[in-house]
């Protein structure tokens, strides 16, 4: 599927045509991605979907097998110096070492890289209630990632890579790492990458969007264009229908009797006249969430593979 | 599966399903060379001498296989244990039988095992008393779950324990061999096999305690002996600086993470074995020089020992993998494998040094040195000009041989692929046990060949020698040349220069410590192992290794 990209050599992150397999299982199928430098870019898809396996490439921590991954124009598998040198990473569950101390963390952290700010490094530590001579094997799940977050962002990288960071994590330490993300767009010029598969969070911060489901991106834009495209209608039909109304173009019809909801792409589909051809009304017209739209287009890309409910 | 019960012993199968098939492979090969080989042959005095080591040598391996399967633990980096399985503690089963299953089946494994050794692979009554060694072994295992899951939280101290409790069997065996030498009743297989038993179900007690105490969240954070081994760390004085580089940041990580085990490790030998036997023994001067030599090969076996988990990226992880947060370092492949080489000197550096330390208090102070002095004087006879040089040259070449221990083997470990590393460990065991047994099978011939023609078969013995070490030394620079051809020409011309000036210190000891009288013209024998004993092209391989590994 191609999707409206900056070229190649404008994006912070150019990947074309990757394609990666695990045995049998293809966990990412002919992706094609371009992130433009600035602004929050939101990758969403449900467990399994691949994105971890995309990130890993972006890492350079994945050889692509088909296709190209670039990072600041760079292949972060044959540099991964000067590509690593411009990222902060936070992941899930970050493997940070436990028989270190915070504050040998931040030290070790920093040798490797030069734009590394103590200050900032210090008030972002202050800001998490982080005690530096405590060991990271003794933290709670929420203050290793609040450490991981820590030295991932001291070094004001240019590309903050965020993989599911606030999985798991209590609603206070899912505020710490948001504000961390909007913090990094403040500073100009920096991209955030971020995946969840909480969508709330996608959609609080993201300029862009792109959805991945089992291996395919199967949208991508940014996310107002996004929702502006998307309607959610309500249909009102005389009678009572058994089965699912057939809805060319609709994305996804669900409901049941005489009420259904159909969601469209708007920019594809005229419902107006096709809900009048059927005999039923339209008593309601909405802007779906995202968490809609996901669901609508995993469903429409693989039939009768419902995609798993995101939260 | 019909219970959980059935359920926690399928896992265990499928985890060491492999190691059990090797085990009972090694028995089956001995069994099958047992009744191929006929008897006249296993009777000559060569292949005696050949099939007692080589059998002896895969039993011991297989029931180190069969601990291995049964070593029931699970590693998680985050909390820094290495314990009885935490997932399995939200199982509907008492902690009792928790503990129980893996111990029994262990022991069953064990023992069975030993059985088919003792009834298919030594059927000639070669081990005396087998019955009290089946006590023992049994008994081993279950005191060796019970340290690995009591002191999980203590990785260095288990494994300490671990090795003396391992020496403590061997002594506890061999028990009842010495009722001839101390009549004593301690030395009556009747009176110890009670005692060995009692040990191994108060040793279930401590293990079933320690392991009830973790599932109600006490037995790890909450230890008292932890707590204070940490106040003491805190104590310590520690680095507060900034790091100069990436490099010097990722040669603390790893001499934090690794260097230390080797000095540590040499340091508690030397207190709790070298220092009490050199003292009790200190009028023995047969005694000074036995122990001199093992004072000696200490840091080497050590090394040896240390070195399969120091080749790893994690020295304490099961998993090969590079860790992400160390992937994601933004150093290069090489330098990783550089900061791994120096941890290895300066642990290799400081085992020495205590070593030396402790000859150099001992032998003057306390040993009786009349053997030492004697052999002494009789090498400065034999080599009035180069003793001194030989003498120092020995010891370096001992320290690069403990150092090369260390990281011989990172084109392996830093692969990340176990079955390269279980590849290279069996070719390690693998490859000298087929030279025993070709021996062995051959024996009869060897034997009436050198009886017949002593000149010709040791001259025949020397030009193989020859042969055999100068397509090493042209396998390893050939190696070398392509396994160096992707690093940077500055690290090579820097390695190289290394390589090349220990090689000439092992060339100019060859040289020096050939015999005077060089009847077998076997110079040329010293000078080509002496080019072969600095790694080079293993070396060269690792940022390779590791690349593979860090970029999957």
């Amino acid at each position: 599927m191609n999707f409206p990209s900056p070229s190649s050599a404008e994006s912070v992150i150019s990947i074309t045509g990757l394609t990666r397999r695990f045995g049998p299982k293809t966990a990412l199928n002919d992706v094609s991605l371009y992130v433009p430098p600035g602004g929050v870019f939101g990758l969403v898809g449900e467990n399994g979907a691949g994105k971890t396996t995309l990130i890993k490439h972006l890492l350079g921590l994945f050889r692509a097998e088909t296709g190209e991954v670039r990072v600041f124009g760079l292949d972060p598998v044959a540099e991964p110096v000067a590509v690593l040198g411009g990222i902060g990473y936070l992941s899930e569950q970050p493997d940070l070492p436990g028989w270190m101390r915070v504050d040998e963390l931040l030290r070790y952290t920093q040798a490797f890289y030069p734009n590394w700010d103590p200050a900032y490094a210090e008030q972002l530590r202050v800001q998490f209630g982080l005690n530096p001579t405590q060991r990271i094997s003794t933290l709670s799940k929420g203050q290793r990632a609040k450490a991981g977050l820590l030295a991932a962002q001291a070094h004001r990288p240019k590309l903050l890579l965020l993989d599911e960071p606030s999985s798991g994590l209590d609603p206070m330490v899912r505020r710490d790492i948001l504000e961390a993300v909007i913090r990094t767009v403040a500073d100009e010029g920096r991209t955030v990458f971020f995946s969840s598969h909480l969508l709330e969070e996608i959609e609080r911060v993201s300029d862009q969007v792109a959805m991945l489901h089992q291996g395919q991106i199967v949208l991508c834009g940014p996310l107002d264009e996004i929702k502006a495209r998307h309607r959610r209608y309500t249909l009102h039909f005389e009678k009572a229908q058994v089965k699912s109304p057939a809805i060319a173009g609709a994305l996804r019809i669900s409901g049941s009797g005489k009420e259904w909801t159909v969601v469209c792409n708007g920019a594809g589909i005229n419902l107006p006249p096709l809900a009048a051809g059927l005999g039923a009304r339209i008593v309601g017209e909405q802007i779906p969430s995202l968490n809609e739209i996901f669901e609508a287009h995993a469903g429409a890309a693989l039939p009768g593979q419902p995609a798993a409910p995101l939260s | 599966m019909h219970s959980p019960l059935t359920a926690l012993a399928w896992e265990i199968w499928q985890r060491g399903r492999r190691a059990a098939q090797l085990a009972l492979g090694c028995a089956g090969l001995c069994a099958l060379i047992n009744l191929a080989v006929p008897e006249p042959v296993r009777a000559a005095d060569t292949a005696q001498a050949v099939f007692g080591p080589l059998f002896g040598l895969l039993m011991v391996l297989s029931l180190f296989l069969s601990m291995g399967i049964f070593n029931y633990t699970e590693y998680s980096a985050s909390r820094e244990w290495n314990g009885f399985p935490y997932r399995l503690f939200a199982l509907p089963i008492r902690t009792w039988k928790l503990v129980l299953l893996p111990m029994l089946l262990g022991v069953a494994a064990v023992e069975l095992l030993y059985l088919a050794w003792i009834k298919l692979v030594w059927t000639h009554h070669e081990i005396p008393k087998p019955e009290w060694f089946a006590v023992v072994l049994g008994a081993y295992l279950v005191s060796y779950l019970a340290v690995l899951w009591s002191l999980a939280g203590f990785r260095i101290l288990r494994l300490l324990v671990l090795g003396l409790g391992g020496v403590s069997s061997i002594l506890v065996a061999l028990l009842p061999f010495f009722s001839g030498i101390f009549p004593s009743p301690w030395c009556s297989e009747r009176r110890d096999i009670p005692l060995v038993l009692g040990m191994a179900v108060l040793a279930y007690g401590v293990a079933w305690g320690a392991v009830a105490r973790q599932r109600c969240g006490g037995g790890r954070r909450h230890s008292r002996i932890k707590a204070l081994a940490e106040r003491l760390s805190d104590r310590l004085p520690r680095r507060t600086g900034a790091f100069a580089s990436p490099a010097g940041a990722q040669f603390w990580f790893e001499w934090r993470r690794t260097g230390l085990l080797l000095p540590l490790y040499a340091a508690l030998a030397l207190a709790a074995i070298f220092g009490p036997c050199s003292w009790i023994f200190r009028h023995d001067p047969q005694y000074t020089l036995l122990m001199l030599v093992r004072l000696l090969v200490t840091p080497l076996i050590l090394a040896f020992a240390i070195g399969k988990a120091f080749i790893k990226p994690e020295l304490w992880s099961g998993d090969a993998a590079l860790t992400a947060f160390q992937a994601t370092r933004p150093l290069p492949d090489g330098e990783f494998v550089i900061s791994k080489m120096k941890s290895a000197a300066l642990s290799t550096a400081l085992a020495w040094l205590f070593v030396l330390g402790f000859m150099a208090l001992w032998l003057p102070l306390w040993a009786d040195t009349t053997d030492l002095n004697r052999l002494l004087g009789g090498f400065r006879l034999s080599y009035p000009q180069s003793w001194l040089a030989i003498l120092v040259l020995s010891f370096a070449g001992l320290a690069v041989l403990t150092w090369r221990c260390l990281v011989s083997g990172l084109w392996v470990g830093l692969s990340g692929k176990r079955s390269l590393m279980i590849a290279t460990s069996c070719l390690q065991v693998g490859l000298p046990a087929s030279l025993m047994l070709a021996a062995g099978l051959c024996s009869q011939g060897i034997d009436a060949a050198v009886r017949e023609h002593p000149n010709e078969v040791r001259a025949a013995m020397v030009s193989a020698a020859g042969w055999l070490l100068a397509l090493a030394v042209a396998a390893k620079l050939g190696w070398a040349v392509w396994a160096w051809s992707k690093i940077t020409p500055r690290r090579t011309r820097q390695y190289l220069l290394l390589w090349s000036g220990a090689t000439l210190g092992f060339v100019a000891l060859g040289m020096l410590a050939s015999p005077r009288e060089d009847l077998w013209r076997v110079e040329h024998l010293y000078v080509l192992a002496a080019l072969l004993m600095f790694p080079l092209a293993r070396i060269g391989m690792a940022p390779r290794a590791l690349a593979g590994n860090r970029h999957r």
